[in-house]
């Protein structure tokens, strides 16, 4: 039985070329990051995926699960996760500083030379135009994933209670949800027959 | 004078316990900075999130840059932003390096796959709170449902940059 492994490690013989298109990809998609985190997943997708084919879909939702249950922005997590496993330790730095170099610069310009910026009203309609895009970028990541999730009871069960959690109780941190959700997925495989564990099981090997 | 270690050890700390993305460090960041240590006055401190929501890049660096460079100038903002990256940095590079063995682990695996449909609903409120929060009339859902239409059908022919660019070019025309 094939056993399934998380990240195609390419770690270890990445040329520099490919270390310095890490940054390059990183800091374009930190460029266009409006509206948080969540706003760069499609891109990202995009580039690393579909574009380079560096990772395959799930390895992408996957590290994108990870970077959501680990302290920081995802944007920063997904950025060195990535970069490690792309292009070494150099290249999580790369990336790293890549998705943060914007951020970083964007401030430093506003706070010295702009500190009207957010009061001008041509900067707030572009903004709210931005975010008409950013929204519909999210919502095909959410079609994406509703997709390719395998739909059981248990799981549609899990997607509907973390629903009415966020909708009904909003002060309830998203870290909960995520180890709650993970806990589940533990339990329904304790609970399994023995013997007919799933499919990353080393039954066959 | 705020020393740059203490600078630095707020946003190490801040950037260490934020789970769930860079949002989730507002408040955090509003009881250390605003009411703990009175750093930055309230009113400026929402001026900060209004201007980190809308600037590019994760907000959590954005806000971490703002508030070095008021305190302690540009030395001040490199040293805040690294502050707030770093513990991130340094867990994940832990993580990836044991991340190829996660799959092949029966109970790993399971917990990947059981927190999937909770990262589905986090997407979902996120469009909708991003929405609420963000689209001022509702011709601009309209708009928004379009263009996700637009992304399905031509898929990856469409440059995503030029979406953002010009949705931001039809948020001037039509927003008032």
């Amino acid at each position: 039985m094939e056993q399934k492994k998380l990240i195609t490690y390419t770690a270890g013989h990445a040329s520099f070329k490919k270390q310095l298109l890490l940054f390059w990809i990183f800091f374009i998609i930190g460029a266009f990051t409006i509206g948080g985190g969540y706003a760069m997943i499609l891109m990202m997708k995009r580039y690393l995926v579909e574009q380079y084919h560096w990772i395959k879909d799930e390895e992408f939702y996957d590290m994108l699960a990870i970077s959501q249950v680990t302290p920081g922005p995802i944007a920063v997590n997904m950025a060195t996760f990535v970069g490690y496993t792309q292009g070494g330790v150099l290249g999580s730095v790369l990336a790293t500083l890549g998705v943060s170099i914007p951020a970083v610069a964007v401030i430093i310009v506003i706070a010295v030379f702009f500190p009207g910026f957010k009061d001008n009203v041509w900067v707030q309609r572009f903004f709210a135009g931005v975010i008409v895009g950013v929204v519909a970028q999210i919502a095909t990541i959410v079609l994406d994933l509703g997709k390719r999730q395998k739909w059981t009871i248990v799981s549609a069960v899990v997607c509907a209670a973390a629903l009415g959690i966020l909708f009904f109780a909003r002060e309830v941190s998203p870290i909960w949800l995520i180890l709650g959700g993970g806990l589940v997925g533990i339990a329904v495989e304790a609970l399994k027959p023995h013997g007919t564990g799933s499919s990353t099981t080393k039954r066959a090997s | 004078m705020i020393n740059f270690l203490a600078l630095f050890g707020v946003f190490f700390k801040i950037g260490m316990f934020t789970f769930g993305g860079g949002q989730a460090m507002i408040p955090l960041l509003q009881k250390e900075v605003v009411a703990n240590l009175a750093w930055i006055p309230m009113k400026e401190f929402l001026d900060f999130v209004a201007i980190s929501e809308i600037t590019p890049g994760p907000v959590a660096i954005n806000m971490a840059t703002f508030v070095g460079y008021k305190l302690r100038g540009l030395t001040g903002a490199l040293v805040t932003s690294l502050g707030v990256i770093l513990p991130s940095f340094i867990i994940i590079l832990i993580i990836a390096t044991v991340a190829h063995t996660f799959r092949t682990n029966r109970w790993v695996s399971a917990f990947l796959d059981g927190l999937q449909p909770v990262v589905l609903a986090l997407l979902t409120y996120a469009v909708y709170s991003i929405a609420k929060g963000g689209i001022p009339a509702w011709w601009g859902y309209i708009a928004s449902f379009g263009i996700l239409l637009l992304i399905l059908k031509y898929g990856k022919k469409l440059n995503l940059f030029l979406v953002l660019l010009a949705a931001g070019g039809l948020g001037l025309l039509i927003f008032r």
